[in-house]
């Protein structure tokens, strides 16, 4: 029974007695959304009380073609008489359906499949379950499956613009001054959804609101510029038994991102360029508990895409670039740009893009030392009787009150045979191989037990099997070190199961003597021998308002020379293939796919990486894979930490680090290249910045120019 | 063979250890103890400018009332560290301690109860141990704000669970601090007759972020300490119920806190999570006797024997515990008598939980 998990979900975020649930579906082919929900709907476990609800979605006007991709982000929302009968609770779904309960399950891969396409039998669906919501921030008005309709157009104010920036983060102080035009003729902000606000009648927004640039004025002349006053009134501050909010605290990381973005333009250019931004909901940051944020995001891009489209329609612009940043990241993944939220995006930006300049721009990641990557090639198995063997440990800290997930991606051309993992926890002994079988759906799943109680789970899988490049992915994942403090271990129902031992974890992988690592790829177009088994550990940091009490694992790789002679931290990778932990590769895991720019960051005063500026990884001296485009300053120097940026009210700043600070600025300055015509891409503006494979043997990828 | 400490002997020794060792907890006092020192020669001026006035007359031949003996409302009149003298007076009469032959096992008696056995841990149990001690050491960080904190009475890490304010619960503060300092004398002995040696002596990959006590790791007495707070303060709420309106939950934070000041112990380097146990074991036994002085309604529990040999990669984690207290206490035996003075500092901290609308006429 794979059905323990779930009650480590959700340390408390105060989330769990809502049932609304954010979810990502994938079909093998392109959808009709008008479809959508038949195929959807089978599958859930009482369909006369749960309804299905599409946000805004992508309708690609200017190609006179509504968008159809292959994912659909989609709430499965209780109605009243369910949520009277006390049905409005994740564990009454979870146990309806347990099916639908290992999606949700410590993040477990087995999707929930669904019906297949009309008269195309082998055009299968699946979907996954993401974060819940709060049902005061869902619109009951909202036109379920024909989004936007009630939606006004916007009206014109100002100038015919050159551009749009576009921000999705968490915090966004829509009232905020350094976004008004300077001559106090208002905001410059178009658009602001902000996910988790209470919903105001109007169906503009399938959940949370969106404040228009009528509203945001509206607002701020009605409370005379108290941005206090502004934020209570609309629910955008915390109070008593909800979820913490981000504009309750001095500083955001979506007012630093947004001020670095399009904060205080000069006048000329201020007029040409509109702002659109996505305020996720809080709980978007506590990735810990096995919850994606991948529909909130999806929703957020597609509702940027459509009020772009609203904004160049109204203003009659024949070409309206677009420029999002997105200063997210996280150390999981497949790193090939075939993971979801990778592929969804990069489907709708290469549609958009094939009508209209439209960008990404994502940071590096800040995990370069962070030892959260680590790869097995063949030069670290050893002779282990008929076969070989190659170990990795890794660190699992006490007094984490999260589950811990490692990633185990086999190359390319792996089969099922070749995964054979042994794992051993802390003070041994090995706990016995598991035998992979897989289940009707093709995936595998058992429970790792020590001493008669579950303590975590052992999972092997064809990640998106559908995509063009499938990898075999193996899991561990581990229960919390620390039980969660609502959680009674005595009364729970079932097998007695956690908490995980602390301590240092062995993972062994073995093979047939005679065998090398299965798959083989190109590095820099020339082949090469296999590229091994990338091992990568979940980011698992308690961040921002979340308290959910997270700490994070990493590998324990004697070979790995954390510090240098000096004492500094080592900036390179060590030479030769003996060591398994790597810094190159380290590269942010939502940010791989092709057409994203991604965002190094450096130290202002000495040019130099700054020590936590991840980067793609180095097989043979050769590079592979996605690279760090370009890089900007993220530290102003080796003392004075981080750059400084707005805070959530206006007068105020506060420094960060981080590369959530070098790709907004990158992003400003496409948006500028736009608006002063000096060029009208993305690659024209990479050229100007000179040729990535000749600086590319650093961190860096290209370097800003300080002044542009 | 089995002692007992008895009479004022034996005790006058720790009141010099007061400047030296924060563990007893008495600093926290220091400050209730008085008046503003003036310079004597300024009294001795001020007086001689006086004294002709208060004439030469013999006092009355009856003399002055006096007050009364052996009346525990003399307490009051005492300053806090000489009542803290008096309580551990009371308290060491009936604590006694034993340890086997083979030197594998000790106990601590309250009165002919065992409450509370031990088996010694044994190298290679210790060997394991420091393992779990170096799993800690990331969290320095994160912790050594709290652990420089409790260095010393750490009364106030529960206060702020029951709302304590010092101008309005003086009493309740200083009897925490009285809990300290007694089940820190407690451990001693123990301490002593188990004799193991700290982490950093069995790894030098420890280097404790505290200089290593003078006294042996196991049991610990941070542990012990904070878990009789926990134990006593439990059942202060719980006798006022009417007081707070969540009683239950402080009672669950009171025990977490308890918890985690025992972990910091070991984040520091300083203490082995099976020093934490033990000590643990011990300090709700000594706070249950200690709530049976002070009001006669709580019962001795015979304690089963701790062996940390049996599963030495165990942590001291908070669930586990909680779980191990269950077999600690099977049911209530004989009630504690209530001692007087005991039972002054009680009703001292009593006071300060009523005046509630309601309460009383």
């Amino acid at each position: 029974m794979l059905d323990v998990g779930k009650f480590y979900d959700l340390p408390g975020l105060m989330l769990n007695d809502e049932i609304s649930l954010s979810c990502l579906a994938e079909f093998d082919t392109p959808i009709d959304v008008g479809t959508f929900e038949a195929r959807t709907k089978t599958v859930l476990p009482d369909t006369t009380c749960l309804w299905l609800y599409t946000p805004t979605l992508y309708k690609n006007d200017k190609a006179n073609d509504r968008f159809s991709g292959h994912f659909v982000p989609f709430l499965i929302v209780p109605d009243d008489e369910a949520r009277a009968q006390g049905k409005a609770r994740v564990g009454w779904l979870l146990d309806q359906n347990k099916t639908a309960a290992k999606g949700i399950w410590l993040n477990f891969p087995n999707d929930t499949d669904l019906a297949p396409a009309p008269g195309d039998p082998g055009a299968q669906g699946r979907f996954r379950m993401n974060f819940p919501l709060r049902h005061e921030t869902i619109d009951p008005e909202f036109v379920r499956n024909d989004p936007g309709t009630a939606m006004p157009d916007p009206t014109l104010a100002g100038a015919k613009p050159l551009a749009i920036v576009a921000i999705i983060d968490l915090g966004i102080p829509f009232a905020h001054s350094n976004f008004r035009h300077s001559g106090g003729t208002g905001t410059r902000i178009d658009y602001c959804w902000s996910q988790s606000a209470p919903h105001v009648p109007g169906g503009e927004v399938l959940f949370g609101r969106q404040f228009s640039r009528e509203q945001i004025d509206a607002l701020v002349s009605q409370h005379g510029g108290d941005e206090d006053a502004i934020y209570a009134a609309t629910g955008m501050l915390s109070s008593v038994g909800q979820p913490p909010m981000p504009l309750g605290r001095m500083h955001s990381h979506g007012a630093h991102v947004m001020d670095t973005l399009a904060g205080n333009w000069p006048a000329d250019t201020a007029a040409k360029v509109r702002i659109i931004a996505v305020d996720l909901p809080t709980s978007s940051t506590w990735e810990t508990s096995g919850f994606g944020k991948d529909m909130f995001v999806l929703s957020a891009l597609h509702y940027i895409f459509d009020r772009a489209d609203r904004i160049r329609a109204t203003y009659d612009c024949a070409d309206l670039p677009l420029v999002i940043n997105l200063s997210y990241g996280y150390s999981g993944g497949p790193h090939d740009g075939t993971g979801v939220i990778e592929a969804a995006i990069e489907e709708m930006v290469a549609a958009r893009n094939a009508v209209v300049p439209t960008a990404v721009v994502m940071p590096s990641g800040n995990m370069f030392q962070d030892r959260l990557y680590a790869r097995i090639s063949d030069a670290h198995f050893v002779p282990d009787g008929p076969d070989k063997t190659a170990t990795l440990q890794w660190f699992a800290p006490p007094d984490d009150r999260t589950s811990s997930y490692l990633e185990m991606w086999y190359p390319v051309g792996s089969v099922v045979t070749d995964i054979n993992i042994k794992i051993t926890p802390p003070n041994g002994p090995a706990l016995p191989a598991f035998q992979i079988v897989k289940d009707s759906s093709g995936y595998f799943g058992a429970n790792i037990e020590i001493g008669g109680k579950i303590i975590g789970q052992f999972t092997v899988d064809l990640y998106r099997k559908s995509s063009p490049q499938p990898h075999f992915r193996a899991m561990v994942i581990l229960a919390p070190t620390e039980p969660p403090a609502n959680l009674d271990l005595q009364t729970l129902p079932g097998q007695k199961h956690g908490p995980a031992p602390a301590g240092l974890w062995t993972v062994a992988f073995k093979l047939p003597s005679g065998n090398g690592l299965p798959g083989a790829l190109e590095v820099d177009g020339a082949a090469v021998a296999s590229f091994g088994i990338e091992c990568r550990i979940q980011r698992d940091t308690s961040f921002g308002q979340g308290n959910t009490g997270a700490k994070q694992c990493y590998f324990v790789d004697p070979a790995h020379v954390h510090y240098d002679a000096m004492g500094k931290l080592a900036g390179q990778d060590e030479p030769g293939q003996a060591t398994k932990v790597r810094r190159f590769g380290s590269l942010n895991g939502m940010a791989t796919a092709g057409s994203t720019l991604v965002v190094g960051g450096s130290v202002r005063s000495s040019q130099e990486p700054a020590f936590y500026s991840s980067a793609g990884s180095i097989v043979d001296g050769g590079y592979f894979g996605k690279q760090v485009d370009v890089s900007a300053p993220t530290e102003r120097s080796p003392f004075l930490t981080g750059i400084v940026a707005a805070g959530t009210r206006s007068g105020t700043t506060v420094a960060y680090r981080g590369t959530s600070s070098s790709a907004p600025l990158v992003a400003r300055r496409l948006a500028q290249s736009w608006v002063a015509q000096t060029t009208t891409d993305v690659a024209g503006f990479l050229d100007k910045l000179g040729d990535q494979v000749t600086q590319k043997k650093s961190q860096l990828g290209r370097v800003l120019p300080l002044n542009g | 063979m089995q002692h007992g400490l008895h009479g004022l002997h034996g005790l006058h020794g720790l009141h010099g250890l007061h400047g030296l060792h924060g563990l007893h907890g008495l600093h926290g006092l220091h400050g209730l103890s008085g008046a503003s020192a003036a310079d004597p020669g300024a009294l001795q001026t001020s007086t001689q400018a006086l004294v002709y006035a208060a004439g030469l007359e013999p006092l009355p031949a009856a003399g002055v009332k006096p007050l009364f003996p052996q009346s525990p409302a003399n307490m009051a009149r005492w300053a806090p560290d000489i009542r803290a003298l008096l309580l551990q007076s009371v308290f060491a009469e009936k604590l006694g301690w034993a340890m086997n032959p083979a030197g594998t096992q000790a106990s601590v008696t309250w009165g002919s109860t065992a409450i509370w056995q031990v088996t010694r841990p044994t190298p290679a149990t210790m060997a394991t141990q420091v393992g779990l001690v170096r799993n800690y050491i990331d969290q320095r960080p994160d912790r050594s704000g709290e652990i420089m904190s409790q260095l010393g009475p750490f009364g106030a890490f529960f206060g702020i669970i029951l709302g304590l304010t010092a101008a309005r619960n003086a009493k309740t503060f200083e009897l925490l601090g009285h809990v300290q300092s007694l089940a820190g004398l407690a451990t001693m002995m123990p301490k002593h007759l188990l004799a193991c040696r700290r982490p950093d002596e069995v790894d030098a990959r420890i280097l404790p972020l505290i200089q290593t006590p003078g006294h042996g790791a196991y049991p610990s007495a941070h542990a012990a300490q904070a878990f009789a707070m926990a134990e006593v303060l439990t059942s202060l709420i719980r006798a006022n119920a009417a007081f707070f309106p969540d009683t239950e939950k402080r009672v669950d934070l009171l025990y977490r806190q308890a918890h985690r000041i025992a972990v910091n112990r070991t984040v520091a380097g300083v203490h082995f999570p099976m020093d934490s146990t033990a000590g643990a074991r011990l300090g709700v036994q000594i706070g249950r006797v200690l709530v049976g002085l002070m009001t006669g309604k709580s019962a001795l529990r015979p304690a089963a024997l701790f062996d940390p040999n049996a599963a030495p990669d165990t942590d001291f984690l908070y669930a586990d515990f909680a779980a191990a207290s269950v077999d600690l206490t099977p049911k209530p035996t004989a009630a504690t008598p209530a001692d007087p003075l005991f039972g002054w500092l009680w009703a001292g901290a009593m006071a300060e939980f009523g005046g509630l609308s309601g309460d009383g006429a």
